[in-house]
């Protein structure tokens, strides 16, 4: 009698423990979506056989390619769509823009 | 014979004496009180050791290639600033709150860099990462990554007191395409 009034009691807490872990499952808590700033990259005395170097550029060629190409996501990758369509739209409104200004400005 | 009793003797006064202090519950627990000096060389030695033996065989792979940093990056920053910090970011709730401290990783370290020393030094991490450090808050994280996962971010880690805040940023922008594999 008492371990079952015991295991109610448990129940509850071992409920919110769960819905905790639910909530930090890294690709929940995973801040996806955030553009790289491509634009503040200093450009001076860079070594292109420098491996950062090289990962920065192909992050931001990726990147570029990435929102011209956009419209493949769609069929070729169903899953989470709702989750990129939402992400989709600010970033068609204002980085794509702002990146392009800055390009300009540094050439 | 005589001699055999005396070292009897003392032998079961400090195992009385351990005991006694063990239960008596007076060494302080809390992670806001520092170990005793002696206490902490102890645990740091045992550690140490630990790691050292266990890592020694771990055949470190090229960890230069720049798609390593473009995934551990991301997996840092999600995964481990919050403990080990970031360029420009020089403590946390959990950089100060935990006892032993996360070491600010973006600094570098007082190892050696060259040849073998950078060898052992990645094999030592890899290694930590992978099985975590008991009773500190290191977590384990082999259960849930792969080899292939941590080893870029100990790739990562080898750039990471090199990296600007700009640079830091960049890698570890975590972006819609990453997620597709293009
Ligand atoms: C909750 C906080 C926390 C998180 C999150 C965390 N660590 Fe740690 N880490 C620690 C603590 C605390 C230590 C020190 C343990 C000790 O001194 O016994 C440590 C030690 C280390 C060390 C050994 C440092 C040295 O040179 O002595 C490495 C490497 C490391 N962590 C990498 C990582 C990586 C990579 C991640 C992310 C995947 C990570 N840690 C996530 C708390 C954390």
């Amino acid at each position: 009698m008492k371990t079952s009034k015991n295991t109610c009691l448990l129940a509850f807490p071992l409920l919110l423990v769960t819905l905790w872990a639910v909530a930090h499952d890294p690709s929940e808590h995973a801040e996806k979506n955030v553009k790289p700033d491509c634009a503040a990259m200093d450009h001076d005395g860079m070594d292109n056989n420098d491996p950062v170097m090289q990962a920065m550029m192909k992050k931001c060629m990726s990147e570029k390619s990435g929102s011209d190409d956009h419209h493949d996501h769609d069929h070729d990758h169903d899953h989470d769509k709702g989750q990129q369509d939402s992400a989709a739209s600010p970033r068609a409104e204002d980085s794509p823009a702002s990146d392009e200004h800055s390009g300009h400005g540094d050439h | 014979m005589k001699c055999v009793k005396k070292l009897l003797l003392v032998a079961v006064f400090t195992a009385v004496a351990g005991a006694a202090f063990l239960y008596s519950g007076v060494y302080p627990v809390g992670a806001d009180v520092e170990h005793q000096r002696w206490v902490y060389w102890l645990l740091e030695t045992l550690r140490e050791r630990s790691i050292a033996r266990a890592s020694q065989d771990i055949e470190v792979p090229a960890l230069d290639a720049p798609e390593l940093l473009l995934a551990g990056g991301p997996d840092y920053n999600e995964m481990c600033a919050s403990c080990h910090l970031k360029p420009g970011k020089d403590n946390s709730d959990l950089s100060i709150g935990l006892y032993p401290a996360p070491p600010n990783l973006s600094l570098g370290s007082d190892q050696g860099q060259s040849g073998d020393d950078a060898q052992s030094a990645a094999a030592r991490q890899f290694w930590i990462i992978k099985h975590g450090i008991k009773a500190s808050g290191m977590p384990a994280w082999g259960p849930t990554h792969d080899d292939q996962r941590i080893w870029a971010m100990v790739a990562f880690l080898q750039k990471l007191p090199d990296l600007t805040p700009v640079q830091y940023q960049i890698l570890t922008a975590r972006s819609e395409s990453d997620d597709h594999g293009h």
